[in-house]
């Protein structure tokens, strides 16, 4: 079974900050998005540290979720190791979003995957959808109805994470399956470019875009043109094909059992 | 043996007993416990045996002893704490237990009490008084199954059975008063020869197996019974608890006599449409989940035609322990009850001080109704994308020495079977994995969120909480609809639905032939069953370390 993807990816460090703590994987079975924080740079460690565990274990094979969730606590320890050797850099720590092609059941899957408040989208029958939820305070704030999700963007404590990699309590990552379709296109960023642009230019450039290379370029023109405050990073996986003569099935109505029996 | 339909019986003594049909709390906390309003309310307010539960579960009801029973058919609940022992057809529950779910048979009898012996008097030969709704001073309770016939005891004045004496009369030990008598015509007991016993047997199968079916979580095997079909004792002697006003003297309180246009007999014979209703009843089997609660007044006919139909109905429950409201006041809001409490009565000792706890007196503020958060999973009309719903969902649970968490009324460890340790304060923690899907054809799945199953799976708008997976399904013939079934996890139950598919969903519980779903009728499952999709597709569930 091969699929086939478009992929493309960006990373810039904006018009504000002095140095880029953003990093990404575009991989063979795997792509994501680090967004490192630490004093002096130590993001940046982060970040990479991530991205470096995930490209390594990636050259193995496809994952599973239960490999996945053992990546990610891997991931999670070298980070805290890292902080213990370096005490400078200690408190060191990243987010992880991401998508994983996996087989279930004979069929291709996504394992959508995030810890932190780095996002995926999912731009599937002319729809966008967030595929993953924030770890963040706002978004705990939004849970419990205090703020709106207008109000949260603006939010003085929109930049707190509630779990990240590299915690001394492993961090539970949330891994949700969706299957792979032709046509989908999935959109993992860090908070630089959602805390620039809303969703609807972001669904309009996903929609218009015809590769996913115009894809980033659009949405990180966009992110600059409007401020560029943080580290924008994007990677944008589009489905072309996916080799599945069952894929017609998909649309027509099921039949009864008893019709295709008198058949 | 003397059974009484909608009450219980009870020998007198210093233990409290706060009854309100078909829940019964057996405790040692003092009548003016300033924890008690809170139980009495709730049971007042006809709450669920959760509720009355969750609440003697706070942190600060931790050194209360207590024994909760609810008759629900054939079947009976048990939750317990602390030196209160339930016995079970002489066979005495763990006083260790926590909750026991108990099928009984057609001669079955539960008794509450402290004392640690098999010989509770239950012979007939002592004082045994009679409560459906009310709070009474016990040394032991007993409920029981299917009654023998039984004959008025001697001294019984029949002009007396418009109304039960007044609690506080009931004095001498060597009474041999008793309340209501349940008389069983021969016609009544005619129905246990129904061909409508198969119906019945069936759906006591049913029940027996779906209590069963939470062994994982409570440990506890079903105590084992025979399938005979049970019919429950179709009169009724019904007591409507009143209560004026605030004043200490206690009013007679007044039967209400079943639909029989007779009340001065002491035998109550069921009515041709009653009976007729009883006998639709029991052939029907039932799968919905629990009804609303019983209200607290209702008129006699349809006392009797409900509590009829409900002790005949054993009902598929969608799950014994539900999801607890740990709010911050851990209290639920009630209105204002209807039922008072009736005082307490002492066949020796002088009555006590407050007879009366003030239900009526009493009068609850409703609480600020709280603000329900925004979560959308449709498409919001100011935004052009769909949302996810929140990712962490809490829990009550115990700990294990090993830190596994269990639900907080389990006997053992649902992961490592160790026994856990009762006495440890709950725990409030994300709730952890459930256990897994393993598909044919490969693969698993884990149940940190549900699984919706189908050739074109889509998530579901409007529910609250993770969303779930989608796992989509090759199926060439097109027998596995669009949006087949659904996994969900509720509180701590893994229940699969089905999703009106085209060709059905079955569930193979494990040593159990298998079961079609009801669309959009949610059943739990235990590890080892197997949900087979339009016997094209199935997975199975499992829990393990």
């Amino acid at each position: 079974m091969s699929t086939v993807l478009d992929v493309a990816a960006e990373s810039q460090t904006g018009h504000v900050r002095s140095g880029n703590e953003d990093s990404y994987v575009a991989g063979q079975h795997v792509w994501a998005v680090a967004d490192g924080m630490g004093g002096q740079a130590a993001g940046a460690v982060a970040s990479r540290i991530a991205v470096r565990c995930v490209q390594s274990r990636d050259e193995s094979g496809p994952l599973d979720q239960i490999e996945l969730g053992s990546l990610l606590d891997l991931i999670n320890q070298r980070i805290l190791a890292y902080g213990h050797g370096h005490p400078k850099a200690a408190g060191l720590g990243t987010t992880l979003a991401g998508v994983a092609l996996t087989s279930l059941a004979g069929q291709s899957h996504w394992l959508v995957f995030n810890v932190g408040d780095s996002r995926v989208y999912r731009l599937t029958d002319g729809r966008l959808r967030r595929e993953t939820v924030d770890h963040s305070e706002v978004q705990s704030l939004i849970d419990h109805g205090e703020i709106t999700f207008q109000e949260a963007r603006s939010h003085p404590q929109r930049n707190i994470l509630t779990r990240c990699l590299g915690s001394v309590h492993t961090p539970k990552a949330d891994i949700k399956l969706v299957p792979c379709l032709p046509g989908d296109r999935f959109l993992i960023c860090s908070d630089g470019l959602t805390g620039e642009i809303d969703d609807g230019i972001i669904r309009d450039i996903l929609l218009e875009a015809r590769t996913s290379r115009q894809a980033t370029e659009a949405l990180v023109g966009a992110a600059l043109e409007q401020g560029g405050r943080d580290n924008i990073t994007v990677v944008v996986v589009g489905v072309d094909d996916v080799d599945d003569d069952l894929c017609q099935s998909l649309v027509e109505h099921t039949l009864p059992k008893s019709e295709i029996e008198s058949q | 043996m003397i059974t009484h339909e909608d009450g219980f019986t009870y020998q007198p003594g210093s233990l409290i007993c706060l009854a309100r049909w078909p829940i019964c709390l057996v405790t040692d906390m003092a009548v003016d416990d300033p924890r008690m309003p809170d139980i009495t309310r709730l049971l007042a307010n006809a709450e669920s045996l959760n509720a009355v539960a969750s609440r003697l579960m706070q942190p600060d009801a931790r050194d209360v002893e207590y024994a909760l029973m609810e008759v629900e058919g054939a079947a009976v609940h048990l939750v317990m704490h602390g030196g209160i022992i339930a016995w079970v057809d002489s066979e005495k529950t763990s006083a260790k237990q926590s909750v026991a779910d108990i099928r009984l048979s057609r001669r079955s009898q539960i008794i509450l009490t402290a004392t640690d012996s098999a010989h509770c008097d239950v012979s007939g030969q002592s004082t045994r008084l009679w409560v459906a709704n009310g709070l009474v001073c016990v040394s032991s309770v007993i409920w029981q199954t299917m009654p023998s016939p039984v004959a008025v005891p001697t001294g019984f004045d029949a002009a007396a059975t418009e109304e039960i004496a007044a609690p506080g009369s009931l004095v001498a030990a060597s009474s041999s008063l008793v309340t209501q008598m349940p008389d069983h015509t021969a016609e009544s007991t005619g129905l246990t020869d129904e061909p409508a016993d198969e119906g019945v047997q069936d759906s006591i199968d049913v029940v027996g197996h779906t209590l069963a079916g939470f062994d994982h979580l409570f440990g506890q095997a079903t105590v084992a019974v025979a399938t005979e079909g049970m019919t429950p004792s179709p009169s009724v002697a019904n007591v409507a608890v009143q209560s004026s006003d605030s004043s200490d003297t206690v009013r007679p309180v007044q039967t209400t006599a079943p639909a029989d246009d007779d009340p001065g007999r002491t035998q109550t014979a069921i009515s041709t449409t009653a009976l007729a209703e009883l006998r639709e009843d029991l052939a029907e089997p039932i799968t919905e989940p629990i009804a609303e609660p019983v209200s607290p007044v209702a008129e006699p006919a349809d006392r009797l035609s409900a509590a009829g139909s409900r002790a005949a109905r054993p009902r598929v429950l969608s799950g014994f322990i539900d999801s607890f409201d740990w709010d911050s006041e851990g209290i639920p809001v009630v209105a204002e009850p209807e039922v008072p409490v009736v005082a307490p009565q002492q066949s020796s000792v002088e009555v006590a001080d407050k007879p009366r706890r003030g239900l009526v007196e009493e009068e609850d503020e409703a609480d600020a109704p709280r603000s329900i958060p925004e979560i959308d999973a449709t498409v919001r009309k100011d935004s052009f994308i769909e949302l996810p719903g929140s990712s962490e969902v809490m829990v009550v649970a115990f700990a294990c020495s090993r830190g596994h968490y269990s639900p907080p009324y389990a006997a053992h460890c649902r992961i490592c079977g160790a026994l856990l340790d009762q006495s440890q304060a709950v725990l409030e923690v994300p709730r952890p994995t459930l256990g897994v899907l393993k598909l044919w054809g490969g693969g698993s799945v884990f149940l940190d969120r549900g699984v919706i199953f189908g050739r074109s799976p889509r998530p579901i708008p409007g529910l609250v909480g993770p969303e779930p997976s989608l796992v989509k399904i090759e199926d060439p013939n097109r027998d596995i609809s669009s949006q087949h079934c659904e996994v969900r996890l509720e509180d701590w139950y893994v229940t699969v639905r089905d999703l009106h598919s085209t060709n059905g969903t079955q569930v193979i519980l494990p040593h159990r032939p298998p079961v079609t779903l009801r669309a959009n009728d949610p059943m739990a499952l235990e590890p080892g069953s197997r949900v087979v999709l339009a016997n094209a597709f199935d997975f199975t569930f499992e829990v393990g370390a």
